[in-house]
């Protein structure tokens, strides 16, 4: 989200300018932080992904 | 403050913003794991609706912008609006406009179309006749012209309010003048409001459209709160839209002291009259939407609220800065039991406790070990469990109180007196993260089986988040990290306790947090922390919420 560079001072200014750039400022603090969970959780599955493929190498070889 | 804009970007900036607002709302995901962010995205996607486009509409609606469009001149500039001077019509300048009167014949006509406007829309604002948005916005922008002008005008237009319902939604369709907005409000509210015998909704969607005007004027919220028959109006009536309701008392309530801290007291005032009420003709709780404004200001109010709680029973509950008494405990008990018979509202309660505990427990200079440290937090900790008018309620406050300290929003907003102004929107973006916290309880709470609430206490809670913040206090104390230096038996031991309190913080059901904490508190005794931690757990009251 860019809207940040469209609504800064040189556009408007008053208290209601100042309370829409906080909110906004504070939700897209909040949406980085729930991209960053996103990608944590993704990083997880992976691992946990790879370490069953290498269980069911192993077992593919003592069975082969 | 200077207001001003340059309207070739507010222009673009609209575009720009309803860009947005579209690719918010094309974003979902079946996945469970995605919940919490698409809670975000619907919150920031709301914050955009509710506040971004508000503004930009009403500066869109200006004068000024109308003759910026038609003419297709170059950007004004930046400059104030009262440099604007002679370019704006009257009712965009600043400061007083010179009375005129309005001419007979254009009184009866705006009277007429006002007239017109009503009956168009008693079918319904969904049917084909109802009047369109264009319509009330330019019948609003001639209204406001005149009733600043003519102030006979303007008193009949207010006496108009509680029979002819467009009166009211006119104040969301142009700009009026808080002052006549309140004159409104108040008018509609006390006595006419809920004995009138018009239809009911809407006069009550008029009411709630007049109050969702005033919001970006605390200073007038805070006003009209302030006036008892008001406050006791709007806090009966459940008609009400209960957003509007509750934007309009956390306006006033929180921001119109974060803008003046000096009408604090005013606020303590109008929970006085709460109080009063609570335990009079509102017995049976109040509207959602004062429930729900009252609950999300109260990290302003709750530290002197705690540090005025003595005694329970009929003792009194006393705000020593004031000299003022918001009425005795049980009382006070009474009217945040009210509150909290709204779920919403009681899990705004939870994340203010969970802010203000925070808060306390994280203070520079803070000593968990000095008598009377916690003792504001146990003392209000101690109310609201009393308050809980079921188990339900506190499990929602137990369960927001734990959300707001993951959340960190004891970061984002100080409390009380302490407060610190970061920018005049702060009251407004903690009440988006406490919105935020909110929701994820009130939809979890659902799922929670019916056994889980008998296990329910805000009190308990409270002990076990100062038991660990304490815990974590001991670990970087200098004399474990010394004596965990010198032998190793101590470092493996204080490693340990470390991961089993990330564990903790981690773990998302309360029950098996607690045995995780009690298991703690055993593995703990007689270590390297064992005195520092009774020390802290002998502090005066804190073993009465144990």
């Amino acid at each position: 989200m860019s809207l940040d560079r469209y609504g800064d001072v040189d556009t408007w200014r008053g208290q209601r300018p100042d309370l829409c750039r906080a909110t906004l400022a504070h939700n897209q603090h909040q949406l980085h932080g729930a991209a960053e969970d996103l990608r944590e959780h993704a990083w997880r599955f992976d691992q946990q992904a790879e370490e069953l493929e290498a269980i069911a190498r192993v077992q593919i070889g003592l069975a082969g | 403050m200077e207001a001003g804009y340059e309207p070739e970007r507010v222009h673009q900036l609209l575009g720009r913003t309803l860009e947005s607002i579209d690719r918010l709302d094309g974003i979902s995901s079946a996945d469970p794991a995605a919940a919490d962010a698409l809670r975000t995205v619907r919150l920031t996607r709301a914050n955009l609706e509710d506040h971004w486009m508000r503004a930009l509409r009403d500066i869109e609606r200006s004068a000024a912008m109308v003759h910026w469009r038609a003419s297709h001149l170059g950007p004004f500039g930046l400059r104030s609006l009262t440099a604007l001077g002679d370019s704006l019509p009257d009712h965009l300048r600043v400061g007083g406009v010179a009375p005129v009167s309005i001419p007979p014949a254009r009184r009866s006509e705006l009277l007429g179309q006002l007239d017109w406007l009503d009956r168009k829309a008693l079918a319904g604002d969904a049917s084909p006749g109802a009047p369109t948005g264009i319509e009330l916005a330019d019948l609003a922008e001639d209204v406001a012209y005149w009733v600043q002008r003519d102030g006979e005008f303007a008193t009949e237009i207010v006496e108009l309010a509680t029979s002819n319902m467009t009166v009211a939604r006119l104040l969301g369709a142009g700009s009026f003048p808080s002052a006549f907005s309140s004159r409104i409000v108040r008018w509609m509210a006390v006595p006419n409001g809920p004995d009138t015998g018009v239809d009911r909704d809407r006069y009550a969607r008029s009411l709630s459209t007049a109050l969702g005007s005033l919001v970006d004027d605390p200073a007038a919220c805070l006003d009209l709160l302030l006036d008892e028959r008001t406050t006791y109006a709007l806090a009966a009536w459940d008609r009400l839209d209960a957003t509007a309701l509750r934007n309009f008392v956390s306006s006033g309530l929180m921001d119109g002291v974060l803008a003046d801290s000096t009408r604090l007291a005013d606020g303590f005032e109008v929970l006085r009259t709460l109080t009063r009420i609570s335990d009079g003709p509102l017995d049976d709780g109040m509207s959602a939407g004062m429930a729900r404004g009252v609950a999300l200001s109260m990290p302003i109010y709750f530290p002197p609220l705690a540090g005025g709680i003595f005694q329970t029973g009929n003792k009194p509950v006393r705000v020593s800065e004031f000299a003022l008494t918001i009425g005795t405990y049980d009382e006070v008990a009474n009217l945040f039991g009210s509150v909290m018979r709204d779920e919403d509202a009681a899990a705004a309660l939870g994340v203010a406790l969970g802010t203000f505990t925070d808060h306390e427990l994280t203070r520079d200079d803070v000593d968990l070990t000095a008598d009377g440290a916690l003792t504001d937090v146990v003392h209000l900790s101690l109310l609201l469990d009393q308050a809980a008018v079921s188990e339900q309620a506190q499990l929602i406050l137990e369960a927001a109180a734990e959300r707001a300290h993951r959340n960190g929003l004891a970061s984002m907003l100080g409390t009380g007196t302490h407060i610190a102004l970061l920018a005049s929107g702060v009251g407004a973006a903690w009440r988006s993260a406490a919105s935020l916290a909110i929701r994820t309880v009130t939809d979890a709470i659902d799922d929670v089986e019916p056994e889980r609430l008998a296990g329910a206490s805000i009190a308990s809670r409270q002990y076990e988040r100062i038991w660990m913040s304490a815990m974590a206090n001991a670990l970087d104390r200098p004399a474990t990290v010394s004596a965990a230096r010198r032998d190793p038996t101590i470092r493996a031991q204080v490693t340990d306790f470390r991961e089993r309190l990330d564990e903790i913080e981690r773990c998302d059901d309360p029950q098996r947090r607690s045995e995780l904490v009690i298991d703690l508190r055993s593995a703990a005794e007689g270590s390297v922390v064992d005195e520092y931690m009774d020390e802290v757990t002998a502090t005066d009251g804190l073993p009465t919420i144990r």
